[in-house]
């Protein structure tokens, strides 16, 4: 069976004055295949998501979405497009309910989808539709940012450390949640620390040191590897 | 193409209690609603009906139609700030436009006072319109430039060399169309429309739109919202409502200088009253302008100093610690109570 790249990153470069954040990064991700992408701090995960979902334009290279170059478009547009992703640091709109926070992103983003009425079953937010956001703890948060950005509808949806801070069990029902999401065709890019979480979860990840990709492949593989051991434990 | 798969389709952990969950919901949304619509009718009726009776029992129709027009200024600062969160100094340059439009609408060609207004009003959106790379400041920056900007109009129009056209600072008069039940009832219903205006602003996707812009705009564009196009709708809209109280304004008060309708406290003020009443509220700037400007009236005028003071106090003290404003802390107040009775019959 062939499977569509649904998101294809080219030689993706993006400097901060004098630094480069991201130095000719490419990616390439299927149609409901959940990836990896892990790396020390400051290897640029974060930024690699900032500039494919928008928020920073980049300097070189491409972003394709479904074949689309959007390089240029502004996130709103790429939303459209169909890439979403989640906040490490919560990003809810703390004076709107769980219900509105995801009834605003159905409303402008999701158009083409029919997600409204299942987002926060399937979050898990069911219970805590009419609650105010800044009263949800951070954990909950999260999961409202997951809810959120399925209400867009994405084929690509960024994960961005979902994971820290819950217990063994609570991994288990994300991990869980997460197979579920990727069955419906939504390609998932996990960032993570939580390596153990990750081999549970994806097919390959993609490691990053600096900038730069230094390994793709299998979780297994990757702990095997001379390079990435290197990255991870100081040489 | 995007995925058309639902959700949905994993299976529910409580999926029956979903169901009778849903049902209960629904109704209780439809009693929401009634009672959404019923507050929001009587934000709009009571005090256009307050002000349509009143000059039956209080003769100062001029304090009257001033009150309405600062009703109407808050409300737009209420869209422009309340809703976007940034702060418009210069929002009298928007009334100073619309009272100078107005006139020369009915000047230079001698159309009705009432369709002259709605000129002032369309005219002060499109100088909103050329002011709109002012967005993309924020913070402090933005409410000085909005300032600048209106001192800038303020010295177009009431330049001398631009006398044939404006008057320059000589004033401009107007006094042929003088109406008093004329204006009193354009005043009326800008009083209606500014605050209707609200409402629908609040209750459609706009509003929305603009809640989440104000609270997170990176959150708010990855939930597929063009934050620069529906800011700039509010910019519009708050910048229209400001040249149709400018318009009330000249047409009430006939013989103006530009220095009358470019002044900085006609900002101050409209600032003052959505801040003390309660930005992002229906009611809170209609109660801010006639609380505030109503006591403004009775002591201010002998000793404006003093309210200079507790105008400046009340911007710093709400900005910082009472963001919600009178409407907002009596919410609070109500909802404390309310839920102490229910712990106490409970």
């Amino acid at each position: 069976m062939t499977l569509t790249n649904v998101l294809e990153v080219d030689g993706v470069v993006k400097s901060f004055g004098g630094f480069k954040a991201l130095n000719g990064v490419s990616l390439k991700v299927s149609q409901g295949e959940i990836v990896g992408l892990v790396g020390p701090n400051g290897c640029g995960k974060t930024t690699l998501v900032n500039v494919v979902s928008g928020i920073y334009s980049c300097d070189g290279g491409s972003v394709r979405l479904g074949g689309k170059d959007v390089t240029h478009l502004p996130a709103h547009k790429r939303v459209l497009f169909g890439v979403n992703r989640t906040f490490q640091v919560p990003k809810p709109f703390k004076d709107m309910t769980v219900q509105e926070n995801v009834e605003l992103a159905w409303n402008f983003g999701g158009r083409h989808g029919s997600l409204r009425d299942s987002v926060l079953g399937t979050t898990g937010l069911e219970d805590l539709k009419d609650r105010v956001t800044s009263t949800l703890n951070t954990a909950q948060q999260k999961r409202l940012d997951l809810a959120r950005a399925l209400a867009t509808n994405p084929q690509v949806l960024f994960v961005d450390e979902l994971g820290a801070g819950l217990n063994p069990s609570e991994l288990s029902d994300l991990a869980e949640m997460l197979r579920g999401i990727s069955k419906l065709n939504v390609a998932l890019i996990v960032v993570e620390h939580l390596m153990g979480f990750l081999e549970a979860l994806t097919t390959r990840v993609v490691v990053l040191e600096a900038g730069k990709e230094i390994f793709e492949g299998n979780i297994k593989d990757a702990i095997r590897d001379k390079k990435v051991v290197e990255v991870f434990l100081g040489g | 193409m995007r995925s058309e798969e639902k959700l949905g389709d994993i299976p529910a952990k409580s999926g029956d209690r979903q169901m009778t969950d849903k049902g209960q919901s629904l109704r209780g949304l439809g009693s929401l609603l009634k009672r959404r619509n019923l507050k929001d009718l009587l934000a709009v009726v009571v005090p256009v009906v307050i002000f349509s009776l009143a000059p039956h029992f209080y003769s100062n129709e001029i304090l009257l139609i001033s009150i309405m027009i600062y009703v109407a200024l808050a409300e737009g600062v209420n869209i422009i700030y309340g809703f976007t969160g940034y702060l418009p100094f210069g929002y009298v340059g928007f009334y100073g436009v619309g009272a100078y439009a107005t006139s020369l609408a009915i000047l230079d060609f001698n159309l009705p006072p009432e369709v002259s207004i709605i000129v002032g009003g369309a005219i002060s959106a499109l100088v909103a319109l050329v002011l709109m790379p002012l967005l993309r400041l924020k913070g402090s920056y933005f409410a000085i430039a909005t300032l600048a900007a209106a001192e800038a109009l303020y010295a177009i129009i009431g330049n001398p060399s631009l006398k044939s056209i404006t008057q320059g600072p000589y004033g401009i008069n107007i006094g042929s169309v003088y109406s008093s039940g004329g204006s009193y009832v354009v005043a009326v219903v800008l009083l209606g429309l500014s605050i209707l205006t609200v409402i629908a602003v609040k209750r459609s996707k706009l509003g929305l739109a603009l809640r989440a812009i104000k609270n997170d705009p990176v959150s708010a564009s990855l939930s597929g919202v063009n934050v620069v196009v529906e800011r700039t709708k509010a910019w519009l809209i708050s910048a229209a409502i400001a040249g149709l109280a400018g318009g009330v304004f000249a047409w009430t008060i006939t013989i103006f200088y530009p220095s009358a309708v470019f002044d900085i406290s006609i900002s101050v003020f409209a600032i003052v009253f959505a801040l003390f009443g309660g930005v992002g509220t229906t009611m809170g700037p209609v109660i801010g302008a006639v609380v505030l400007y109503g006591l403004y009236s009775y002591v201010g005028v002998t000793q404006p100093q003093y309210f200079q003071l507790i105008f400046g106090a009340i911007i710093v003290v709400f900005v910082l610690f009472v963001p919600k404003g009178i409407v907002g802390l009596l919410g609070t107040a109500i909802n404390r109570l309310g839920s102490l009775g229910q712990r106490q019959r409970g």
